[in-house]
């Protein structure tokens, strides 16, 4: 009876949250996920990013558009578990953290290279830590621009294949973010964990968890 | 007069001075006049007093001291735990006076100088900055080095219950570094034991460190307590953990590719403007041989310097 009235109370918490997230909308998800974009000037202004602020805007940028397209490989998980529709926020997600990437990237070739190109070539042919970011940059290129609803009725069932490539360019992204530093750093191995980790979930028939 | 690096503490502003950027342009101004009037004509002189001296507060809050964390504001929030006193320096090997002397006892017998240069690290950052401390020569002679010397070793401190980071296995401690006696017998290189006239903060390496001008930062070991002469090429912590990006030389060179880190130029850590929106633009500067200091070139005549990096 007990543990009746327990299941109970989880399953009513639950058709709760599924009815708020019914009533979330899409500019929801890309309001706030520009919320670390707001705290990162917020810190720039009041002097937080220490002696050198261009080196702190472009890693929290980077390590900001990982994390988003973390969140956005955990949407299809994290629905089928719950049986919470969360699938159709994804575009929002995978959009921001695309967008996330072309501040990284923007910081990169006009803060930090300063456009200088004889260097930005170098750069992106023989050091393999800008190499590898790069291309999980260029893969994700075509994702974001067939991002659309257009886009995903033209393409039919190719569309899906297309957008496995962000597994692809996540496991890109995650090497970059390791091999960054003159040693290995505890933040970028969990982010490599977390990423390897997520990935293999694609491996397992996951079904939606019962007495939710 | 051809060395400009070599100032009288007359010629330093004092220590207040140096907190105020406005006042700093004024004294890069002056530096520049100073150098002007001793005839120094050189590009590198003009450039290096451009650009401002850094502040203490960059300079305490921007470095790399592993021992302490891999974040460069790692050393300042950890540093603290450090104890400076009492500090003694084993010295041994192939000199006539070996043993273990205390800090105090060797600075007492040295003359203090002041030297501003720039630290040009192998990430592709740089800053200047103004040391004081004892040409390493002037040691070496006291302590009296042997004929079959050919090498200088040192040694950071190893004790992990101060230096968090000497229980994980990032790099093979303790921190090792080495050079040729006759980069060490150098008068370009110097033992800091303090900036801005004031003695060494625990981040930047106290109580004592090497500078080495010309070559890559990590080369200018900190918080040193073992120095060797010996006769055979000493090993370097750098150069152990990944030898294809780390040479035992590690001379700034801008023509010797590194996989990681652009050489062909430097940020110059502090920015151009004034106030935090100031900091955010670091002006990359082309970096130059041997940091600019052309005159170790001798040093290194018929190496081959993509080889010996």
């Amino acid at each position: 009876m007990h543990k009746a009235t327990k299941t109970l109370n989880i399953r009513s918490l639950f058709d709760l949250v599924r009815a708020s997230v019914r009533r979330l909308r899409s500019w929801h998800i890309y309001v706030s996920l520009l919320v670390p974009l707001l705290f990162l000037t917020y810190d720039l202004l009041s002097g937080r990013l220490g002696v050198d602020p261009m080196r702190a805007i472009e890693k929290s940028l980077g390590v900001t558009a990982i994390y988003i397209l973390i969140l956005t490989l955990c949407i299809t998980p994290f629905s089928v578990l719950t049986g919470i529709n969360f699938i159709r926020f994804r575009r929002a997600f995978g959009l921001m953290s695309f967008f996330y990437i072309i501040l990284h990237f923007s910081t990169w070739l006009l803060l930090d290279m300063q456009l200088r190109w004889v260097e930005i070539a170098e750069s992106l042919t023989r050091k393999p830590f800008i190499v590898f970011g790069m291309m999980g940059f260029l893969l994700l290129i075509p994702l974001a621009a067939t991002s659309n609803n257009y886009s995903m009725k033209r393409l039919g069932k190719y569309w899906q294949k297309l957008h496995k490539l962000i597994y692809v360019a996540i496991i890109l992204g995650g090497i970059h973010y390791l091999m960054m530093e003159k040693t290995l750093q505890n933040d970028a191995i969990i982010t490599f964990i977390i990423i390897i980790a997520l990935i293999s979930l694609r491996f397992f028939k996951i079904r939606k968890i019962n007495w939710l | 007069m051809k060395d400009i690096y070599k100032k009288t503490q007359n010629d330093i502003t004092p220590k207040h001075l140096f907190y105020n950027r406005r006042k700093i342009l004024k004294l890069g101004l002056a530096l520049t006049a100073y150098v002007a009037s001793n005839g120094i004509t050189s590009a590198f002189a003009q450039e290096m007093f451009d650009r401002k001296i850094n502040t203490l507060e960059e300079i305490t809050n921007y470095n790399n001291f592993y021992e302490f964390g891999i974040d460069k504001t790692d050393p300042a929030k950890h540093a603290h735990k450090l104890t400076i006193s009492p500090w003694s320096i084993e010295i041994s090997g192939l000199v006539d006076n070996p043993g273990i002397y205390d800090f105090s006892e060797i600075v007492r017998e040295m003359s203090i100088i002041q030297r501003t240069y720039s630290l040009r690290c192998v990430e592709g950052w740089s800053m200047l900055i103004p040391w004081n401390g004892f040409q390493l020569s002037e040691l070496l002679n006291k302590l009296g080095v042997r004929d079959e010397a050919r090498y200088v070793s040192f040694e950071t401190l190893y004790r992990p219950e101060e230096m968090h980071m000497q229980e994980t296995n990032i790099l093979n401690w303790p921190y090792r570094e080495g050079l040729r006696l006759d980069e060490a017998m150098h008068p370009l290189t110097i033992m800091a034991t303090g900036v801005y006239g004031e003695p060494l903060p625990k981040q930047n390496g106290a109580p004592l460190r090497l500078i080495v001008p010309w070559k890559y930062g990590f080369k200018s070991i900190k918080s040193i307590t073992k120095i060797s002469l010996q006769r055979e090429e000493p090993v370097s912590s750098w150069n152990q953990q990944n030898p294809a990006e780390y040479g035992f030389y590690s001379n700034v060179n801008p023509t010797v590719h590194h996989p990681r880190w652009s050489q062909a130029s430097e940020r110059y850590i502090g920015g151009e403007g004034e106030g935090y929106l100031g900091n955010l633009f670091t002006k990359r500067y082309d970096t130059k041989l041997f940091n600019g200091y052309e005159e170790v070139a001798p040093l290194y005549e018929g190496m081959d310097l993509s080889r010996y990096y």
